[in-house]
């Protein structure tokens, strides 16, 4: 796997093979099954009613739930794998953190968001804040988040795409950058823009940092919550993130809001990718919702019963948009239907900050 | 903290076998990929032949690690069976099995420890 310096054996590329083979099972041929079972008489909710008995759509609900676990936790999964490496990834990170050491600014006494820190997000156990290997799994995950698609870059690099069309900024903010896949497609993309990218999780953006130096790419990454930025106001003419506002409650994504506007210049553009307009009408919902309990995102629910634009608007954004994002070619096929295989909502929120 | 327990099948039983099938099924590709990725060698280097082969059966290095893979192989299989909810066992081990607040508390106190330039 390019850019990956965690050790990881034949045996795991193997069984994680495997356990992507299954995923595009899941995600093509027995979702489809359960598309036909679940007609278009009903909400959501009588939909999960109507199925709960159905062998198919129990083996579907299973394998949504436990893949996951097989993933980390199997004889060769992630954290199997990366967990024993512990001290040498530690050491990779503090090594990378000693080079250029002003573009990595961590703050020890940073108290996690409750929410956050117990959440155990997408079956990750123990969070991906917590120690060296954690993060580099979560970097080794994020490469079968869609199993559809064929590059999982690609992704990262549209959206950046994207706000460079939207805005072409001079100086972003890319918020929960995790490990750095959007803030390094997007300082790829805008080689003179001063990028700074920000995540509650240290060792991520260790990791991040780490990732860049290796690209030769100058990127800043602090430690901070978007709740509570560490920069002054108007500070940047963009302030992006992605799958960032379903990991929230919705008093944090209101206080986020807030902050991302006053670090914001007058006119800055404020975009987040997230999972936000489901496709489908109540049978896309009924897949929405079994995602988010199946796979540990209590967060998912909320978000999507929240009135973005109004919310937007509220913290003092204007010329809100919310339209569906392709996150791979012909994803977004379909349109407004179900998506021929199961997908990530994905949808791009932007707004243009107050003057 | 508790996640809502996940029961998919009327008969609790299925959730532990499922568990067993999938453990098995990557029990068996990761067998395939050694075993193609071992052909593909021995080809390469041009040493495949019939005799080659029931001798490297015979050896004594394959009985060792015939019993020593026996045991890790049988252990992956029969997790599932005694704990089907892998993520459940791993937060609790994480994060004990107290309240929120005492979770919140170990979480907070761990995230605590880790300072700038410090090792993780």
């Amino acid at each position: 796997m390019t850019g990956m310096d965690a050790e990881i054996s034949f045996e795991a590329r193997a069984y994680q093979a495997c356990i992507s083979g299954l995923k595009r099972q899941w995600s093509g041929p027995l979702y489809r099954q359960v598309v036909d079972l679940a007609g278009t008489n009903c909400d959501a909710k009588g939909i999960e009613q109507n199925l709960r008995k159905d062998s198919r759509y129990q083996v579907f609900g299973w394998l949504e739930h436990y893949l996951q676990q097989f993933k980390y936790l199997g004889r060769w999964g992630m954290l199997t794998e990366f967990t024993p490496q512990e001290e040498k990834l530690a050491k990779l990170l503090a090594d990378a953190a000693a080079i250029e050491p002003d573009r990595l600014d961590l703050d020890p006494d940073m108290a996690l968001p409750d929410y956050f820190c117990v959440g155990d997000f997408h079956q990750h156990p123990g969070g991906i804040w917590s120690d060296a290997h954690d993060a580099f799994a979560y970097e080794w995950g994020a490469t079968l988040t869609t199993p559809m698609s064929a590059d999982h870059g690609d992704l990262h690099d549209r959206f950046a795409g994207l706000v460079n069309e939207m805005a072409a900024p001079e100086n972003i903010l890319d918020q929960a950058c995790g490990f750095g896949k959007t803030t390094l497609a997007l300082k790829s993309l805008l080689p003179d823009a001063r990028v700074t990218g920000s995540d509650v999780a240290g060792p991520c953006l260790m990791l991040g940092h780490k990732r860049a130096v290796e690209a030769g790419l100058d990127i800043r990454f602090v430690q901070c919550p978007v709740e509570d930025l560490r920069f002054d106001d108007s500070s940047f003419d963009a302030v992006t993130g992605s799958m960032l506002l379903h990991e929230m409650p919705p008093s944090a994504i209101r206080a986020s809001l807030i902050e991302a506007r006053r670090v914001l210049k007058p006119g800055g553009l404020y975009a987040q990718l997230d999972f936000y307009d489901v496709p489908g009408g109540e049978v896309g919902r009924f897949f929405h919702n079994g995602h988010s309990a199946r796979n540990r995102e209590p967060y998912m629910m909320s978000l999507i019963k929240m009135d973005l634009a109004g919310e937007l608007e509220a913290a003092g954004f204007e010329d809100v948009a919310i339209v569906p994002f392709e996150e791979g070619a012909g994803a977004l096929d379909n349109g407004p239907d179900l998506p021929h295989q199961w997908r990530f909502p994905w949808t791009l929120i932007t707004g243009r900050a107050k003057p | 903290m508790t996640h809502p327990s996940h029961h998919y099948f009327d008969d609790p039983a299925m959730t532990r076998l499922m568990g067993m099938v999938t453990a098995l099924a990557g029990e068996v590709f990761v067998l395939k990929a050694q075993n193609r990725r071992l052909t593909v060698a021995l080809e390469d280097a041009g040493s495949l032949d019939p005799e080659t082969l029931s001798a490297a059966g015979d050896s004594p290095d394959l009985a060792i690690w015939m019993e020593q893979e026996r045991d890790a192989f049988a252990a992956a299989l029969m997790a599932p069976l005694t704990e089907p909810d892998m993520a459940q066992a791993a937060h609790d081990r994480i994060f004990g099995t107290g309240t929120i607040g005492d979770k919140v508390a170990h979480a907070t106190g761990k995230s605590r420890a880790t300072g700038k330039g410090d090792a993780i």
